[in-house]
Order: C-alpha cells, then sequence, then structure tokens
C-alpha cells in the first residue's frame, strides 16, 4: 500500500512560485519520514511513501491517510493525498484531486478512469497525439487495444497505458535521508588537559568513523566544538588534504590541532563533526612507494606541531629575480601516473654534472671587504665561526635590484640593512661575488650599492 | 625441510654449504639479507633491481664504487668540510629519486637550503618535503642564548626525522648537520643514530646524513668522505669523493667530481 503527499503550487499573481517552497518541500519529506523509512521522493513537491505495516500501529487506509492530513495541517501544510495499492496510482490521484483519496485495492483503474488525460503529461505522455486519436480520459487510453497502442507508439506507449491502468512500471526506490555526521558527549566532570580529551574524542571518532563507512563517505573537513566550563564555546575546523575515514587519524588530527590551540578554560562538552564527501577509489602500482593521504596528513600535522605550520611544506619558485626568493605551498606529492614525462626529463639529466647549491644564511653576516681594483681582495667578519682571509679567487660581479618602485610606500630608509633585505616585499639593489677565500671555502657575498654594506649572503656547498 | 631444521640437523662439510644458504634464505625472508656480505657470485642485477635496493647519487662513477647508491632501509653519511660539495651530491641523489616519482624529504635544523640554486639540479619540488628549523644568526656560535636556539633546533629536527621515518613512503630522507657544531652534536644521545637505523631497518627508505665528521657510523650504511676542490660560479668546481665505509667494498680510492656553477 502506498500514499502519495502532493504539495500544490502556490500561484501568487505574478504567476511565481511561492517564497519559501523549498522549506515547504523539505518539511513535506521530513513529515513523510515520519511515517516511513521508505519514500521515494520525485521533486515538485511530490512524495511516495510505503505505508505497509502501519495498519496495526494506525489503523485502515483511510485512518493512515487522516493522520497524515492532520499532521500536515499540523506543520501548516496543505497538501493533497491519495492512498492506493500502487503508487502509481497514488500518484496520479494525489496530482489531480484535493484532499484525501483512498482507493480500495483493485480498484485503482476505475478510480483513475475518470481523470482527463492530461493528468498524465507529467509522466512524459504525448497529449497532442493522445487528444488527436480522439481520447479525452485516463480510462479511454487504458481502454486501447495493446497490441495496436503498441503498433503506434512502440513499448513506451504500452507504458504510457499501465500508468492510465494504475499499474506500477518499477518498484518504490526509497531515497536516503541526507544525514549529520555528528557526535557529541556530555561529559559529567569538566575535563581539563587533552590527555583526558583524547579518551573523549576517541569515544566519539570510533562511532563517527563506523558511519563513515556504512555510509562510503570520506571525511574532508573536521569541526570540533568545545563547550568550556565559562559558556564560551571554543570551535576549531581542520580541513583534510584528502576524504578519510579512519578514527585514529582523525583524533589524532583533532588533538593536534587542539595542541597548537588550546581551549581557554575546562570542558564541559565535546562536540565533533565531519563535513563528508564520496569515498576514494585508489590503485596502488605494483611498485610505488605511496605515501597514504591519511598518514601524510597525520605526518604534516604532527610536523606543523613540532616545526610551526609555516615551517612544512614543499618549496617553490617565485618568480623575481630577488636572491634566495623562494615561497612554501603545500606538500601533496602527485599521483605516479602523471610522472611519465618527468621520468624521461630525469634520463635525459642523468649524465650532467650536479651542479653547486648555496647554503643561503636568511640572517646575512656582516662583513668587511677590502676591495682592490674593484675586485674584493678579503673578506673580514666578526662572527665566530667564520674566520674571513685573503681572496684566493673570485668570480662577479653580478647585479641585480627589483621592487625600488615600492621606496615612497615604505615607511622604512630606501635601502635598508642586509637583514631586512633578506625579507620579501622590501626593495633590494646589490652586486653579488662569489669568493674563495684562504681557508678553502666558496662564499656569496653582496655588496649592497646604496649603504656600501657588505654580507656574507651563503656559501657554495 | 625447513631451513631452520637443515640448520639444525646438518653438520656435515659438505651440508654446511647448504645450511649457508638456508640460513641466507631465511635472512631474506626477514627483510635482513642487508647483512650479507657479497660472495661476488651473484648474478649482475638489472637497473629496476639495482634502483628498489639502492638510491643512485646521480653520478656515474661514485654509483659503479658503491654497487649501484646508497643502500636503502640504512643510515648513510656524507661527510666533509665546508664546500666540499656534500649539499651538491645530496641534491643530485634527491632530484634523481623525485624524477623516478619517489617523494623526498629534507630536514633543514638551520634553514639554509636554497630552492632556486637546488632548483637547477633538477629536483621535481612537488615531491619534496622541506622541514626547516629557525634559523640563527649565526651557527657555530658559544653564546649561551644562541646554544640553546641551537640544541632546541636540532632535538626538534632530530624528532622530525623520526617522524618522518616512522610515517614511511619517502625515498630519502636527508637530515644537514653540516653547519651544526660538534659541541651541540655531542650532546645528542649516541642511541640517537641507533634508534633511527632501527626505524628505517628494512624499509625502503634511505636515510641521509650531512655532516663535517661522521657521527651515526652505522655499519649498513656508507659514508662517503668529500673534499673541495678549486672553482667558482663561472668556471664550475671539482670535488673528490672517497668511500670510507661500504659493506660491498673493502678500500677506495678518491672518485673525482666536477660540479657545474650555481644558479643565481
Amino acid at each position: 500500500m502506498f500514499a502519495c503527499l502532493y504539495l500544490p503550487r502556490p500561484v501568487n499573481p505574478d504567476g511565481l512560485r511561492g517564497e519559501g517552497r523549498g522549506t515547504r518541500e523539505e518539511a513535506l519529506v521530513n513529515l513523510a519520514r515520519d511515517f516511513s523509512p521508505r519514500i521515494e521522493t520525485h521533486g515538485d513537491g511530490l512524495v511516495t511513501l510505503d505505508i505497509d505495516g502501519l495498519g496495526s500501529l494506525l489503523g485502515d487506509p483511510r485512518a493512515i491517510g487522516e493522520q497524515l492530513r492532520r499532521n500536515a495541517a499540523d506543520i501548516g501544510l496543505r497538501v493533497n493525498i491519495a492512498v492506493a495499492s500502487t503508487a502509481t496510482a497514488a500518484i496520479l490521484l494525489a496530482q489531480s484531486r484535493a484532499g484525501l483519496t483512498v482507493v480500495p485495492p483493485g480498484a485503482e483503474a476505475a478510480t483513475l478512469a475518470p481523470l482527463p488525460v492530461n493528468a498524465l503529461s507529467p509522466l512524459g505522455c504525448p497529449l497532442e497525439q493522445v487528444k488527436r486519436w480522439g481520447l479525452r480520459t485516463v480510462g479511454d487510453l487504458a481502454a486501447l487495444p495493446s497490441a495496436d497502442l503498441s503498433e503506434r507508439l512502440g513499448q513506451e506507449g504500452l507504458l504510457w497505458q499501465r500508468w492510465a491502468r494504475g499499474e506500477d512500471a518499477r518498484p518504490l526506490v526509497p531515497g536516503r535521508a541526507e544525514e549529520r555526521f555528528e557526535e557529541s558527549l556530555e561529559l559529567e566532570w569538566p575535563i581539563d588537559g587533552l590527555e583526558p580529551l583524547s579518551f573523549v574524542l576517541a569515544r566519539l571518532f570510533e562511532p563517527l568513523s563506523a558511519r563513515l563507512d556504512q555510509h562510503d563517505r570520506g571525511a574532508v573537513a573536521l569541526h570540533i566544538t568545545l563547550t568550556l566550563v565559562t559558556r564560551q564555546l571554543h570551535e576549531r575546523s581542520v580541513q583534510l588534504p584528502a576524504p578519510m575515514r579512519d578514527a585514529r587519524v582523525l583524533r589524532t588530527l583533532a588533538l593536534l590541532d587542539l595542541e597548537s590551540h588550546p581551549p581557554s578554560a575546562a570542558i564541559d562538552r565535546v562536540t565533533v563533526g565531519v563535513d563528508v564527501t564520496e569515498g576514494r577509489v585508489l590503485q596502488f602500482g605494483l611498485f610505488a612507494r605511496a605515501l597514504p593521504a591519511e598518514k601524510l596528513a597525520t605526518l604534516l600535522a604532527r610536523l606543523g606541531a613540532l616545526m610551526g605550520s609555516d615551517r612544512v611544506g614543499a618549496p617553490e619558485l617565485v618568480d623575481s629575480y630577488r636572491p634566495g626568493a623562494f615561497a612554501m605551498g603545500d606538500f601533496a606529492p602527485e599521483p605516479d601516473a602523471k610522472l611519465t614525462g618527468k621520468r624521461e626529463e630525469g634520463r635525459g639529466k642523468k649524465d650532467a654534472p650536479p651542479a653547486q647549491v648555496i647554503r643561503r644564511f636568511r640572517m646575512p653576516i656582516p662583513a668587511r671587504v677590502t676591495l682592490e681594483q674593484g675586485r674584493p681582495v678579503r673578506v673580514i667578519t666578526d662572527r665566530r665561526g667564520f674566520s674571513g682571509g685573503k681572496v684566493e679567487r673570485c668570480d662577479g660581479p653580478w647585479r641585480s635590484s627589483g621592487e625600488w618602485w615600492l621606496i615612497e610606500s615604505l615607511p622604512l630608509a630606501p635601502y635598508p640593512s642586509p637583514l631586512s633585505r633578506a625579507r620579501s616585499h622590501a626593495p633590494w639593489n646589490c652586486d653579488e661575488w662569489d669568493v674563495v677565500l684562504s681557508d678553502g671555502v666558496s662564499y656569496r657575498i653582496s655588496h649592497a650599492r646604496q649603504d656600501s654594506a657588505w654580507s656574507i649572503d651563503g656559501m657554495l656547498d | 625441510m625447513s631451513p631452520a631444521a637443515a640448520v639444525a640437523a646438518d653438520k656435515s662439510p659438505e651440508r654446511s654449504r647448504l645450511s649457508r644458504e638456508d640460513l641466507e634464505s631465511l635472512l631474506r625472508v626477514r627483510k635482513l639479507d642487508h647483512t650479507l656480505a657479497p660472495t661476488g657470485l651473484e648474478t649482475e642485477p638489472s637497473d629496476h633491481d639495482m634502483v628498489r635496493t639502492m638510491v643512485p647519487t646521480g653520478i656515474a662513477d661514485l654509483d659503479a664504487r658503491l654497487r649501484g647508491g646508497i643502500p636503502r632501509g640504512q643510515l648513510s653519511e656524507f661527510i666533509g668540510p665546508r664546500s666540499s660539495g656534500r649539499l651538491a651530491m645530496v641534491v643530485s641523489a634527491l632530484a634523481g629519486a623525485t624524477a623516478r616519482g619517489e617523494a623526498v624529504a629534507f630536514v633543514d635544523p638551520l634553514d639554509m637550503f636554497d630552492p632556486v640554486s637546488a632548483a637547477s639540479a633538477g629536483i621535481d619540488f612537488s615531491r619534496m618535503l622541506w622541514v626547516r628549523g629557525e634559523p640563527t644568526s649565526s651557527s657555530r656560535v658559544s653564546l649561551s642564548c644562541e646554544y640553546g636556539t641551537l640544541q632546541k633546533s636540532l632535538d626538534r629536527a632530530v624528532k622530525a626525522v623520526n617522524l618522518i621515518l616512522q610515517a614511511g613512503g619517502f625515498g630519502v630522507v636527508v637530515l644537514d648537520l653540516t653547519e651544526v657544531g660538534s659541541q651541540v652534536l655531542g650532546r645528542l644521545p649516541f642511541t640517537t643514530w641507533l634508534r633511527l637505523h632501527r626505524v628505517i631497518e628494512g624499509s625502503d627508505t634511505a636515510c641521509v646524513l650531512m655532516g663535517s665528521e661522521s657521527i651515526a657510523r652505522s655499519a649498513g650504511g656508507v659514508c662517503i668522505q668529500l673534499a673541495p676542490g678549486a672553482g667558482l660560479r663561472a668556471s664550475g668546481q671539482a670535488i673528490n669523493a672517497r668511500v670510507i665505509r661500504s659493506r660491498a667494498m673493502e678500500s677506495d680510492r678518491d672518485v673525482c667530481v666536477p660540479l657545474s656553477a650555481a644558479a643565481c
């Protein structure tokens, strides 16, 4: 036995949809779910529900229909309700008749027969062609010989005829409720500190992870809300690099985030929720050393907590001539499948000699440099660990400057000290030299042209 | 007969050879075959097999001396004075690893890595995890405040390496200790390196330490000593590499490695 609820479209004087229809349709779906877990939504305010088994609770089909109507009226919905032994009959009657219609079992075709043939239009029936044949009611279409109809309209014609007779062409396809993945726990005693909180989080994440597993969903964002004894809310959100549902990983990520951003008072209530997406389907290679996304996310979170979140990532080159300019990006290695071109590139460079690499002093070391004929001959520095000495060989200078156009907007001196020059977004204008000192070490030194200050910027290794 | 039973039962000289094979097969099953000395009778491994057990440095002569490169699952070292090409050699190995599609990690306690010059070596930075410590105004310092900062940076860096190795999935993990003074390094418990070695034993990760002198002295890893040559940005530089410890070889001679100029 099926019931169908139809929320007629309220038409305002302009012919536009009434306000709040989306909310009203949501209420209609919730109303249907109150009666049965097996509901199918067809959109446009039409919901079918399977009411088998409700008889022992509410009575006969009419009583069920009455109860549906009362509950709808209680929440301010004026709906058409039809109860029939087939879903198709219930749908057609709910869309065509106001109020409550109850069809006795076996009387579906007879009940549908007087309806105008227009009632089939939402199902895709070609009305113009049918009307040209002189058919006016659903009963007229139901009474046509099936073989002749099939010859003229094919299988679709037979389908429309089945609908006209109130027969179901397919079973009800129940939809799942939009589930909220959230768990909450009220604590008997306030807890202070992360260690006891970890046990609470484990208790919350385990059922949450099981539900994610059941629904084949993965968490893409984690929301933690702590209600403190001061009645304040401590809310944190963690964006996850890949969909995941491992309870231990989620708990670890939540704890690591809370370690970095601890609550200001003891905790009364803990709520965790996740934003979900479809589960991942992964195909690993036979020989690839894959780093699972869960492990990578945990590793990055742990490293971020240890070193600072801005100190961990993948280096990125920037479009600048500033000495030592770089940026930090997210570390997210791409899958192996995209590496074919790079592998070839790597083979091409196999026989090339390795290149010298600079160790850069992020805080340049001030130095005094003696020049002869415009070239450095001696480098002296007071900094411990750097002996300085006579310049055995030198290459340079390599002159570069940039972002001088920002000078006017900066409140600082026009060309700042070596230390501030190392910062990004500060103008620079310098000559760089590579020198080998008498101790055999190669340094990169630079000369700020505006204030004639020398500094050791790095070391070639 | 199971290998273990064969080992227990056979005492005759003819059978002792079989027993050794059984023992070796047991070690292989438990992924401990890296402790076996090469007999010279093995068939020449293919390039693919070699890459599975070794990380090539990208320098053909040196890889030939090392029988393939730096061993995976071991703690290896590149040592030498300043400007001896330690970083260039390591960056070359990292570039090769990222070109093969492996993820690599570089733990930099003093934040001295320069991506611009390293990019010319061909590293795919999207596959490189860079863990940066706090830069100090000077590295080899003796002021108490800087000394404490340096010690903290080093402790954090070692913890970071431990985390990365435990996570697994990286082909090469590098810890740069070149500018950390020996006094500071001496404060680390020696078990630090044993612990790191136990973490990676049997894994596919090669852990590389860079320093002025050998500190880990791992039995299974290799230790390559580098000496500076002459040269600068325009002309490049030559360095001498000597394998001073490797299970695969008894003694060594210097390998001369030319370096191309550094990028600006």
